[in-house]
């Protein structure tokens, strides 16, 4: 699929970029971050425009978060109605749920911008759970701006080589959040105890 | 301790375990591909080449690349594959070597070897005119 993806960005370019990362942010499971990381290499080679790319990356990963929330926020409970699956959303656990991001939206916005199999999904939970807007995307647009301006630095200094650090990246990114929720889960039980 | 501090503490724990395998199994995955690149010689050649890492190599064309995007990163004439490789697709160079084979009805390693073995050649033939 990358390969296919890939193609496309080189016929055209920066509407090729916004469309991957919006519907990569949105709910598809799409390369966003490969795509990101080629094409600042592409810059590098001179065939694009680095601050172009960031941009684009930037702004497709941020309509692509704004939509899935918004979409999610309008129609999803008429989902769930029309599905029969109100009963398991009742307002005491949407409300649970949305005071819980709350409290931890560095955690749970910011954090999972990296983990893109993870961001559509808490998109749709801030959706559900009807998430102040602007906190949703204030935290979201940090972590898109973070997310997309470090993967874009990794392609423009590794250039030509982004494929062998590609083939890492997402391995790094599951180790490092597994390591802050479980440092996370010790300091919560140990100092519990005490 | 009533019940409910029982169930949140055992869910808890069990949260952990399931980190520390997830932890444990990434880590395991990641340093194997680590492992890998190093055996491949990834990391002698990236040192090698740190200072060109912005051209890339005809070793590292692939068939998802256009015409147009070659042309450019090898200094190419925009007429030279085209001519090289008898091309009479209408939206060259703006199209990928994979869809050119497809077109063709030919194998994209084969187009693939040829486009290697044409920007070889301009490339001896710019070194030794």
């Amino acid at each position: 699929m990358l390969a296919t993806l890939l193609s496309y960005v080189l016929l055209y370019k920066y509407p090729a970029i916004f469309v991957i990362t919006f519907f990569g942010a949105f709910a598809l499971p799409l390369p966003s971050v490969s795509v990101l990381m080629a094409g600042s290499a592409f810059a590098v080679q001179g065939y694009m425009s680095f601050p172009l790319v960031l941009i684009t990356g930037i702004a497709g990963n941020m309509a692509g978060d704004s939509s899935g929330y918004w979409l999610v926020r309008l129609y999803g409970l008429k989902v769930l109605d029309k599905l029969h699956l109100r009963r398991f959303f009742s307002a005491d656990r949407l409300n649970g749920a949305r005071s819980q991001i709350d409290k931890h939206p560095i955690l749970t916005i910011y954090f999972s911008r990296f983990m893109t199999g993870i961001a559509p999904a808490v998109n749709v939970v801030c959706g559900i759970t009807r998430l102040p807007y602007k906190r949703f995307f204030l935290f979201e647009c940090l972590g898109e701006i973070t997310e997309c301006s470090m993967f874009c630095f990794i392609g423009y200094i590794f250039g030509s080589n982004w494929e062998y650090v590609s083939q890492l990246s997402g391995g790094f990114w599951v180790i490092l959040l597994a390591g802050v929720l479980m440092t996370f889960m010790v300091g919560r039980i140990v100092f519990k105890k005490k | 301790m009533n019940n409910q501090h029982k169930v949140k503490i055992i869910l808890q724990w069990a949260l952990l375990v399931i980190l520390t395998g997830v932890l444990a199994v990434s880590l395991y995955i990641f340093v194997g591909k680590l492992e890998t690149l190093r055996l491949h010689g990834y990391f002698r050649a990236r040192f090698r080449h740190q200072i060109t890492a912005q051209k890339i190599t005809p070793d590292q064309i692939r068939d998802w690349m256009t015409f147009r995007y070659l042309n450019m990163v090898f200094g190419l004439p925009p007429a030279y594959l085209q001519t090289a490789l008898n091309i009479k697709n209408i939206h060259y160079p703006n199209v990928s070597l994979e869809a050119l084979a497809k077109q063709q009805n030919q194998n994209s390693a084969q187009i693939l070897a040829k486009t290697v073995t044409a920007v070889k050649n301009f490339a001896s033939k710019s070194v030794n005119p």
